[in-house]
């Protein structure tokens, strides 16, 4: 008897008029946990019951803990018929059996009912007691965390990065069982809700079983999914990343929430004056970042060398004080260095073997140094017939078998139980396969979807092909995880590798033998360090790494295609999807690379191929983010050559098309401030620094021997890419490039996390969900018409968007996400998921200008201490290298610019940095005192360092949120809130829910049947996270959103899924109200040349 | 290519404070889009009419949703349907509950009924407000009147504490309630030079000292209904008109210390008997519910009107009010100098608010 549930019904308010005589209500609440129900007394007449119940009990095992959710229903007692259901509010109870999430669930919850919505709202105390089960054989997988976000979560340090896991689960559908024909809507749609609440209960402890199994605690990236399979039944499937994670209980520790890939790209910008770019001073939260980790390291260097003490503070004593608590670990790390490298030569490890089955990685953010080489995208596509799934538990219910014959290469009995888990498991051998190809052993930013129409499912992956820093997939070597995880400065990996590669174009870097190439491409030495060859450009899945150099801005680059095909029955239909499979992928393909050269950039993140299919047409829409990476050659333009060169009118056609698109690459060159340096001209009107003093030392290089080197790179330019008008169709291609019009001015768009050139984020945002279904006119669908609607569709979807969010000017729409479905014929629904975030032009200005001021103050005082820490971090040249920021800052200041290593101290403007040089030495005296004190081993000291740090990191320990009145619950689909700082993690959010309405024209019609629906999902979602005691839900996702109609009917329906990390999040300004520390106890070295010199 | 479906839901709930009052005013979807098109906005942002058509559908949606809750400003507080900032609530409420002067004009005093909703396609016409927004306004009339009009306590602070409102907001509220309680004339055609403004301030002034709320705090209905009581007592102040003697004492009196002082001191003197009758008979007549509805026309027909014509200043009428009313105190014979108080002040609070052109 593992645990004890307790449910305390306290009140309910707003309830809806039961009694039209009285117009009141009598109300009771049935609570119901596996087979055990309990009832509270009627609360006769009334619309705000108090009923105040006793603690309901369950005595429960954790499995069934794990698996069911907590069902509460409120009826309405009626003496002569039968009680009617007001509603029902289903809550999971998972959150609460893991000890770092939430203690106890106790709120408002709206009382919701699959057919009238949100009836009013009822207000329970839920709480567990867990008994430790310490048998070996358990099934259940409780303490295991579940986060969606797809790296790192931000109070946490990725000790071991396990690897791949996935697991489905199948079932009949309710919806199509016998027993619906004679039931009603609401009891259908009730226990679709309960069943597929319990299918990713059990998937969920399933995946906890198989992390377990691996000897993790944790799955990152967590990414589960519905396939509606209709009569065949319903599978509920997850992947994730399984991990080793340590809570950093000391928040004095954390990075701020806010984009830590960001600061890498802007510290070449630092010093700027211009408003348009954007640097960070240390009063920006961004900064903390810097703040947080690199003093870590030179941290742990003191620690080792001198303070023998702190190494043997044990590692479990994690929370006591921060000095001894960082101490352990690190030293340990030291004294395994080599060790661990000698392993990694030595071959995996045995544990290894379930990972190396498919080394594949849901993240898509990663500490710095585990990406070393990004081969490009891989994505596998397979078309199936959909037959009943077999599950034994639904034999004896299963009314007509119709069988289908499988249309599968593999030739798989349809009869086996495992179809699902085959079919996946080869899709998941042809992404490995395409990996290896390209000379990659692992898949970064991994992603599974299947697209299902009648009984034809396409099943899609894709992901990253990459080099991962093997380090970090050793169990052994944790402590070079850690260390990982607590710096962010790029370079560190340099060591253990065979070559070192550069910090901000590493990863550009081919990881494939250049005459043994898996594809055409042109290779070129890296405009970075001019070592390695690049590609000239570059397709990836993950977000922008934090190290990659960038110029400008980035945009929302999108493909869209239809293809019409006939309809047709099962196999015939199967084989025609296929054969347009791979012709939707190459035009979406060439789609993009056009619109990439449009924009004038050079690498595509965060792409997402969706492929739907539909009865009568496939839909492919590509989105990603366009950037123009420094260490990627500047893209040729795109020149149009016409097939009938006689043809004068035709000519002048011809050219007027070239100088448009001519017209519209230089447009977006400005627009998106792409200027990179080796255009003489735009030196003078760049607003960057970066650019400008890079190419003065461009210059000054060419003089010494470099010409060969200059020479071969500028070849790029003269790549342009032909586009040939041979017939109309082209013709409609060059016009659909440039009918995309640019966002309004003061708006920017991604498809990632975070966009590159923008970074000092307001507090202000806008979470939202669109939805258009449009109905195409049925005459004469031609492909080139259906292309035409479908991209009207989406273009007028954003200009919408942007109107709608007009006053939020500046902002960015981060995380756009676009789901196409084809519900049914000559339909398409489009749904956009995205959060709009202003940000602030001049704030960037104040803060750049901040630091240099500092600085200036500070530098002649408490000089000695100062750069004795530094020296001596340079003193050893082995080890120094990925511990010293001052390095590694130079480094990256300097690398890019692709000087040779002994040439930077003369050439590289010191001022330009040194700011940045502050912030990170700032911090190492702060640490150095904080050691210092540390060491006394007193907890009295300890605690009186840490205030010291914390007031001067602006962090504070406490969270504190005072919106106690109203509790305001963000959501975003990023992994962070800008301006806040997430304190704690409370637990997965999986809601899923069917809303139904016979009622369809009273409702406002579909639109707002629709609205109101997911108005209704986003207030359950926010109710949810309020009474886990959180305030804010990240990485939020509307995975589903099945939506069907029938006006004849007057009825619709619609299922939604969605999902994301409940959190409380501390806001900075909150933070920054505490007083900060005097800074004169932390002083400044006059230059970072003090440091390497 | 025609989209069926197109909706828009932020987390917090996106309220655009133009198309909110395009709403409130009863506008149609199509006038409020052609509406918003002439403010120039397209060219202001770069949209097009659809982007517009379909903003404009997306908000009225929202309204329409939010409407119920602002039925009862409370569950909008409440709710979790919505996430709404507490300024944009406290704003939504305003205006939602906020109504036109002209429309005012015309409903106020006049029975909350349905025979007066059935009529208000006439005010509609009149005032040339939407039927829709006049129906808005007359159900918000009619919702406050309908929770208020039975309770205990401050009718002001009943409004504002069940509908949340601001206190000005509410104070007109209340004078709405306490007109259509009593049902006060305010239509008649002399009484068109008055506004919503001094009707409210009068409506205040009554609540002040009329009601059983000014002598008894703990009553039901004590804000709405004029006290009985003090309505019969009325009918003793006959006396100051009925007795000779004391009514020409009362003029010398008030002659005496208004010579030199009034700019209409003939005019005045002349007069005396006449308006001194017409207040004291107002006053004794109050008991009867339809002189109560009068109210209002008597003041501008038996005093407003005859000072008018006499070209009374403002002044005049304030010194003639003032010593009209404390000359009273000094009559040895009359005997109920508090009623005469809590008679006149109010009086003349009313007669110097509504004397204007």
């Amino acid at each position: 008897m593992p645990g004890k549930l307790k449910v305390k019904i306290v009140a309910g308010r707003h309830l809806p008029v039961m009694d039209r005589a009285s117009d009141l209500t009598d109300a009771f609440v049935e609570v119901k946990f596996g087979n055990t129900t309990f009832k509270t007394d009627v609360y006769p007449k009334s619309l705000n019951p108090q009923w105040n119940s006793e603690w309901f009990k369950f005595e429960v095992d954790d499995e069934d803990l794990q698996d069911e959710p907590l069902q509460i229903t409120v009826l309405d007692h009626d003496t002569y018929s039968a009680n009617d259901a007001i509603g029902k509010v289903y809550i999971d109870i998972d959150p609460l059996l893991y000890s770092e999430a939430a203690t106890v669930i106790s709120g408002w919850f709206p009382i919701y009912d699959t057919i009238h919505g949100i009836r009013g709202e009822i207000n329970v105390v839920v709480k567990v007691d867990l008994f430790n089960d310490l048998n070996r054989f358990r099934q259940s997988s409780c303490g295991v965390k579940f986060f969606c976000t797809t790296s790192i979560p931000k109070c946490y340090r990725a000790v071991v990065i396990h690897g791949f896991v996935e697991e489905l689960v199948v079932n009949e559908d309710p919806e199509y069982q016998w027993i619906d024909r004679i039931r009603t809507p609401r009891a259908s749609n009730e226990a679709r809700q309960r069943l597929i609440s319990l299918m990713s209960g059990e998937l969920q402890r399933k995946i906890g079983l198989k992390v377990l199994e691996m000897r993790g605690n944790a799955v990152v990236g967590y990414l589960q999914c519905f396939d509606l399979e209709g009569e065949s039944g319903l599978v509920v499937r997850a992947i994730g990343t399984v991990c080793t994670l340590d809570k950093i209980s000391n928040t004095a520790f954390l990075p701020a929430c806010n984009s830590p890939s960001k600061e890498m790209k802007e510290i070449p910008f630092n010093e700027d004056p211009n408003p348009n770019t954007h640097s960070s001073g240390p009063s920006t939260p961004l900064k903390n970042q810097t703040y947080s980790f690199s003093p870590s390291k030179s941290y742990s260097r003191q620690s080792s060398s001198s303070d023998t003490d702190l190494s043997l503070t044990p590692k479990t004593g994690m929370g006591s004080g921060s000095a001894g608590k960082e101490g352990g670990p690190f030293k340990a790390l030291l004294r395994q260095q080599t060790q661990t490298a000698l392993e990694q030569r030595e071959g995996s490890p045995h544990r290894f073997c379930r990972r190396r089955e498919f080394p594949f990685f849901t993240l898509t953010a990663f500490p710095p140094g585990f990406l070393v080489h990004v081969g490009g995208v891989v994505s596998a596509r397979s078309v199936k017939l959909l037959d009943r799934i077999h599950n034994p538990a639904f034999v004896g219910i299963m009314g007509n078998t119709r069988s289908y014959k499988l249309l599968d290469w593999n030739s798989f009995n349809s009869d086996e139980p495992e179809t699902r888990d085959a079919w996946w498991a080869e899709i998941r051998q042809e992404i490995k396969s395409h990996a290896k190809a390209l000379g990659c052993h692992a898949v970064v930013g991994y992603s599974e979807s299947t697209s299902i129409c009648e009984e034809v499912c396409i099943l899609s992956a894709s992901g990253t092909a990459a080099v991962l820093n093997p380090r970090f997939l050793q169990d052994g070597t944790m402590e070079g995880c850690l260390e990982q995880r607590l710096s962010w400065q790029p370079g560190f990996f340099s060591i253990g590798l065979e070559e070192t590669s550069p910090p901000g174009c590493g990863f550009c870097h081919i990881p494939y033998d250049e005459l043994n190439m898996p594809f055409p491409a042109h290779l070129i030495y890296c405009y970075n360090c001019r070592k390695q060859k690049v590609p000239d450009v570059l397709f990836t899945t993950i977000d922008l790494p934090a190290e990659a150099m960038v110029i400008g801005k980035g945009c929302l680059i999108q493909a869209r295609l239809c293809r019409l095909k006939k309809k047709a029955q099962a196999e015939a239909n199967a084989t025609s999807i296929s054969n347009l499979l791979p012709f939707m992928e190459y035009e979406v393909h060439t789609q993009l690379m056009n619109k990439l050269k449009l924009k004038g950039m050079n690498a595509l993140f965060g792409l997402r191929i969706q492929i739907t299919v539909g009865e009568n047409m496939l839909m492919g829409l590509a989105s990603a983010t366009g950037v123009y990476l420094t260490a990627l050659p500047t893209p040729g333009g795109i020149q149009i050559a016409g097939k009938t060169p006689n043809d004068g009118a035709y000519e002048q056609h011809v050219s007027h098309m070239q100088k448009k698109i001519n017209d519209t690459i230089a447009k977006n060159k400005e627009l998106y401030e792409i200027n990179p340096p080796e255009i003489p001209e735009e030196i003078i009107g760049s607003p960057f620094p970066e650019p400008r003093q890079r190419s003065r030392l461009l210059r000054s290089q060419s003089e010494s021997s470099d010409e060969v080197m200059e020479l071969d790179l500028s070849h790029g330019k003269k790549d342009a890419f032909v586009l040939e008008i041979d017939d109309t169709d082209a013709m409609e291609d060059v016009h659909s490039l440039l009918t995309d019009v640019p966002p309004p001015p003061g708006f920017y768009s991604c498809n990632t996390e975070i966009m590159p050139g923008i970074n000092n984020w307001t507090s202000d945002i806008q979470m939202f969900t669109s939805v258009r279904v449009s109905r195409l006119s049925n005459i004469n669908l031609t492909n080139q018409t259906l292309n035409k609607n479908f991209n009207d569709l989406c273009e007028n979807l954003l200009k919408s968007l942007y109107f709608k969010l007009r006053s939020m000017i500046p902002c960015c729409l981060c995380h756009v996400n676009f789901t196409v479905a084809l519900p049914e014929d000559e339909v398409i629904q489009v749904t956009v998921t995205a959060v709009a975030i202003t940000f602030d032009k001049h704030q960037a200005l104040q803060t750049s200008r901040v630091p240099v001021e500092k600085t200036l103050q500070r530098a002649s005082t408490d000089n000695e201490e100062q750069l004795q820490f530094p020296l001596e971090l340079c003193s050893d040249p082995l080890v120094s290298q990925p511990f010293s920021p001052a390095k590694e800052v130079l480094e990256n200041a300097s690398s890019h610019t692709g000087v040779p290593a002994a040439q930077r101290a003369t050439s590289v403007d010191y001022s330009s940095f040194a700011d940045r040089c502050n912030s990170w030495i700032e911090l190492i005296k702060l640490k150095a005192q904080t050691i210092r004190r540390g060491s006394n081993k007193t907890t009295a000291s300890l605690d009186k360092a840490s205030p010291l740090a914390e007031g001067h990191l602006r962090h504070r320990s406490v969270p504190s949120c005072t919106n106690s009145t109203v509790s305001v619950v963000k959501m975003t689909p990023l992994s962070f809130i800008p301006g806040a700082k997430i304190t704690k993690y409370l637990g997965i959010i999986n809601m899923f829910f069917i809303r139904e309405t016979t009622s369809l024209r009273e409702e406002g019609g579909v639109s707002g049947f629709l609205h109101a629906f997911i108005a209704e999902v986003f207030a359950m979602v926010r109710a949810h996270v309020a009474a886990l005691g959180g305030n804010a839900v990240v990485s939020y996702i509307m995975k589903q959103c099945v939506f069907m109609e029938n006006p004849n009917k007057n009825q619709a329906q619609c299922l939604i899924n969605v999902s994301g990390d409940a959190v409380i999040v501390v806001r900075e300004s909150e933070l920054e109200m505490v007083p900060v520390q005097p800074s004169t106890a932390v002083s400044q070295p006059a230059s970072a040349g003090d440091v390497t010199t | 290519m025609t989209n069926d479906l197109d909706i828009f839901v932020g987390n917090t709930t996106l309220i655009d404070e133009e198309v909110y009052q395009l709403w409130l005013d009863g506008y149609s979807v199509s006038d409020a889009v052609s509406l918003r098109l002439r403010s120039g906005i397209l060219e202001q942002t770069g949209a097009t009419v659809d982007v517009l058509q379909s903003d404009t559908m997306d908000h009225y949606r929202t309204f329409h949703m939010l409407e119920r809750l602002l039925h009862t400003p409370s569950k909008l507080i409440h709710q979790l349907h919505f996430q709404i900032p507490p300024s944009r609530q406290a704003m939504l409420i305003e205006r939602y509950y906020a109504f036109d002067e002209a429309f005012v004009r015309e409903v106020l005093g006049k029975k909350l009924s349905k025979g007066t909703k059935k009529d208000l396609d006439d005010v509609s016409s009149k005032t040339g407000i939407t039927l829709k927004s006049c129906r808005r306004q007359f159900d918000n009339f009619k919702r406050v009147f309908k929770v208020v009009e039975e309770m205990r306590g401050s009718l002001v602070e009943n409004i504002q504490q069940h509908f949340l409102l601001s206190d000005r907001l509410a104070r007109d509220y209340a004078a709405i309630v306490f007109f259509a309680n009593s049902r006060f004339e305010t239509g008649k055609k002399k009484l068109q030079f008055l506004t919503f403004e001094d009707f409210a301030y009068c409506a205040e002034q009554m609540i002040q000292n009329w009601t059983l709320g000014a002598v008894d705090s703990n009553v039901d209905d004590m804000d709405v209904d004029l006290d009985k009581e003090f309505l019969q007592e009325l009918k003793e102040l006959k006396v100051l008109i009925a007795d000779k003697d004391l009514l020409d004492l009362h003029k010398s009196l008030v002659c005496t210390s208004l010579r030199g002082k009034i700019s209409v001191y003939n005019e005045m003197e002349a007069n005396f008997k006449n308006l001194s009758r017409a207040l004291v008979n107002m006053a004794s007549k109050l008991i009867h519910t339809k002189d109560v509805r009068d109210f209002f026309i008597d003041l501008v027909e038996k005093f407003i009107e005859p000072c008018k014509s006499d070209k009374w200043t403002l002044n005049d009428v304030r010194l003639f009010l003032t010593q009209y009313t404390t000359s009273a105190h000094t009559l040895d014979a009359f005997r109920h100098q508090a009623l005469w108080d809590r008679y006149m002040s109010t009086i003349k609070s009313c007669l110097l608010k509504m004397y204007h052109d």
